[in-house]
C-alpha cells in the first residue's frame, strides 16, 4: 500500500513537471539568448572575465597570490588566464585600524583564437580579451571573520569577422567589434572555517551598466569553487573553478 | 603667590608622567599579585601605579589577576597564577619571560625597527607589527599560543630536527606544543575559545563587563545577517524564482 503511494506520487510529480516543461520552448529561449549576447557580446564575456577574477583578500601573512580561472574558462572556451594579487599594506602596519591592503589585477584572452580563424571557413578573424585591476580594503571584525571592500575596473574587448553572414537561431551574424568597460563596487565578507579553508561572500555592482552580481565561494590553499550570479545577465548562474597559490 | 605653586604642581605632574612613560607600569590588580621593581628587589605585595624597571618580575596568584602597560602602548592582561618578568624594556626592544601561566598581550603598533618578544621555556614569541594575542607557559615547557590579531612568529628555543623551527601563526590559530623539543601542533580557534580569549580582562571587572563590548558586536552582526536575510529574500524572487518566495 505504502509501495503504491509512493509510485502515484511521482507519477504525479512527474506529469505536472511534464506540462510545465511543455510551456517551455527551447528555440525562443536560445534566440532570446542570441539576441542579447549579439547586441554586446563584450557586455556578456564580461561575466566570464568575473568569473576568473580573484576579488578575495589575500589571507593574513601572505603578500602575493596568483590564479587562475578553470571553468568555465579554460574549460570550454579556452580562455586563458592569469589574475594576481599583492599585499600593499597588512592590516594595522602604517597605523593601528588600518585595513589591509591588496592590489588586484589579471589578464585574459582566448587561446585559440588564431588556430580557430585559420581552421574555420565561416571566421575570417576572431580576437577575444580582457584585463581588470583594483583594490580591495579589508578589516578584521573578529579572529576568523573579515570584511572587505574595494573597487575595479574591467574591460572587455571583443570582435569577430564572418567570411558570410550567419544565422543563428533566427539572428543574423556578419561580424563585431565591442568594447566593455565599466567600474565595479565590491563589498563581501569572509570567514576562515577550519586551517587555509575559507567560505566568502560577496556583491559588486557596475556604476556604469547598473548590474549588480554575487558571489558566493568556499576555497583551500589550491582551489576554489563557487557560484556567480548574475540577476541581469545571460546565464545567471555560473558555476566557477579557479587554481590559485598564495605565497 | 599662587604661579609658582601651580607650576610647581604641573612640573612634578610632567615629571611623574615622563618617568611612568619610560617603564612598565602595574596599572591595576585584583587579589593578591606580588612584584619585583627591578633585579635586585625582592618581592612584595603590588601596589597601583607602580613602575617596573628591567629585571622586574610580577605574579598573580589564585584568584587575582592584574593589567600591566609598556612605553610602547602595549598592554598584558594576567590571568591567575600567572608569573612575568621584564627581561629588556628599551625604546626599541621590549623583551618579557612568561614563566608560567596565562597572559593575553595587545600591541597595537610597533615602529620599523622594533622588537617585541616574549621568551616561554620553549621558544621565544615575536610580534611584527602590531597583534593581540594570548599564551600560556609551564616551567616544564608546554605552551599554547592563540592569536587573536596580527600574526606572531614562534620560533623554538631548541631547533626541531625535521622540521622549521619558525612557526608564523596568524589571527584565528593556536600552536600548542607539549613537548618543547617536537613539533607543536596548529589549529584553528573554534567559537567558545574565541569568546573566552576575547573577553575585557581588565581587574575589578564584573562577568557581565568583561563580555559587554562582544555582546554588543554581536548583536551589530545578527542586524546585519537580518537585513541581509530580508535584502535576500527581495532579490530571489527578483530572479523569477518564486518557489523561493
Amino acid at each position: 500500500m505504502k509501495k503504491n503511494s509512493v509510485f502515484l506520487a511521482l507519477l504525479l510529480t512527474t506529469l505536472l513537471a511534464g506540462g510545465a516543461r511543455a510551456d517551455f520552448n527551447f528555440d525562443d529561449k536560445m534566440q532570446e539568448l542570441m539576441t542579447d549576447v549579439m547586441s554586446n557580446p563584450s557586455a556578456f564575456l564580461s561575466e566570464f572575465q568575473q568569473d576568473m577574477e580573484a576579488t578575495t583578500p589575500l589571507a593574513p601573512g601572505k603578500t602575493v597570490a596568483l590564479q587562475t580561472g578553470l571553468f568555465p574558462t579554460t574549460i570550454p572556451f579556452t580562455f586563458t588566464n592569469i589574475s594576481g594579487k599583492y599585499m600593499l599594506h597588512p592590516e594595522g602596519n602604517w597605523s593601528p585600524g588600518m585595513p589591509q591592503i591588496d592590489l588586484i589585477g589579471g589578464y585574459w584572452g582566448m587561446a585559440w583564437s588564431g588556430l580557430l580563424a585559420n581552421q574555420n571557413r565561416y571566421i575570417n578573424d576572431v580576437s577575444l580579451s580582457g584585463y581588470y585591476a583594483g583594490l580591495l580594503a579589508t578589516s578584521s571584525i573578529s579572529p576568523r571573520l573579515r570584511v572587505f571592500g574595494g573597487l575595479k575596473r574591467s574591460r572587455v574587448h571583443s570582435s569577430m569577422t564572418l567570411q558570410q553572414p550567419i544565422t543563428v537561431y533566427n539572428v543574423p551574424v556578419n561580424n563585431f567589434d565591442s568594447t566593455f568597460m565599466d567600474d565595479f563596487v565590491i563589498a563581501g565578507v569572509e570567514q576562515e572555517i577550519t586551517l587555509d579553508k575559507w567560505w566568502s561572500m560577496q556583491v559588486d555592482y557596475g556604476t556604469g551598466s547598473k548590474n549588480p552580481a554575487a558571489k558566493v565561494s568556499w576555497y583551500g590553499k589550491n582551489f576554489e569553487v563557487g557560484l556567480n550570479i548574475y540577476p541581469e545577465g545571460v546565464i545567471t548562474f555560473q558555476p566557477v573553478w579557479n587554481f590559485h597559490v598564495e605565497f | 603667590m599662587r604661579l609658582p605653586g601651580l607650576l610647581a604642581i604641573i612640573s612634578l605632574f610632567v615629571a611623574t608622567q615622563a618617568a611612568l612613560a619610560d617603564d612598565a607600569v602595574l596599572q591595576s590588580f585584583n587579589g593578591a599579585v606580588e612584584m619585583k621593581t627591578s633585579k635586585d628587589r625582592d618581592w612584595e605585595p603590588a601596589k597601583p601605579y607602580t613602575r617596573i624597571t628591567e629585571g622586574g618580575e610580577i605574579r598573580t596568584v589564585k584568584g587575582s589577576n592584574a593589567l600591566v602597560s609598556f612605553p610602547n602602548s602595549a598592554q598584558l592582561w594576567m590571568a591567575e597564577n600567572a608569573h612575568f618578568g621584564i627581561e629588556e624594556n628599551q625604546d626599541i626592544s621590549t623583551r618579557l619571560d612568561l614563566y608560567s601561566g596565562r597572559v593575553k598581550f595587545r600591541v597595537p603598533h610597533l615602529a620599523g625597527d622594533e622588537i617585541f618578544t616574549v621568551r616561554t621555556t620553549a621558544s621565544v614569541c615575536s610580534v611584527a607589527r602590531n597583534a593581540e594575542f594570548v599564551m600560556s607557559a609551564t616551567e616544564e615547557g608546554e605552551q599554547s599560543l592563540w592569536v587573536l590579531f596580527g600574526g606572531v612568529q614562534l620560533q623554538y628555543l631548541v631547533p626541531l630536527k625535521d622540521e622549521d623551527s619558525l612557526k608564523n601563526i596568524t589571527q584565528g590559530q593556536a600552536y600548542r606544543i607539549t613537548d618543547p623539543e617536537q613539533p607543536g601542533l596548529l589549529y584553528m580557534m573554534n567559537a567558545d575559545t574565541e569568546r573566552g580569549l576575547l573577553q575585557d580582562w581588565t581587574p575589578h571587572l564584573s562577568r557581565r563587563q568583561r563580555v559587554a563590548v562582544m555582546d554588543l558586536r554581536a548583536d551589530n552582526r545578527k542586524e546585519m545577517r537580518d537585513y541581509a536575510k530580508s535584502s535576500a529574500m527581495h532579490f530571489v524572487p527578483s530572479l523569477g524564482l518564486t518557489a523561493y518566495r
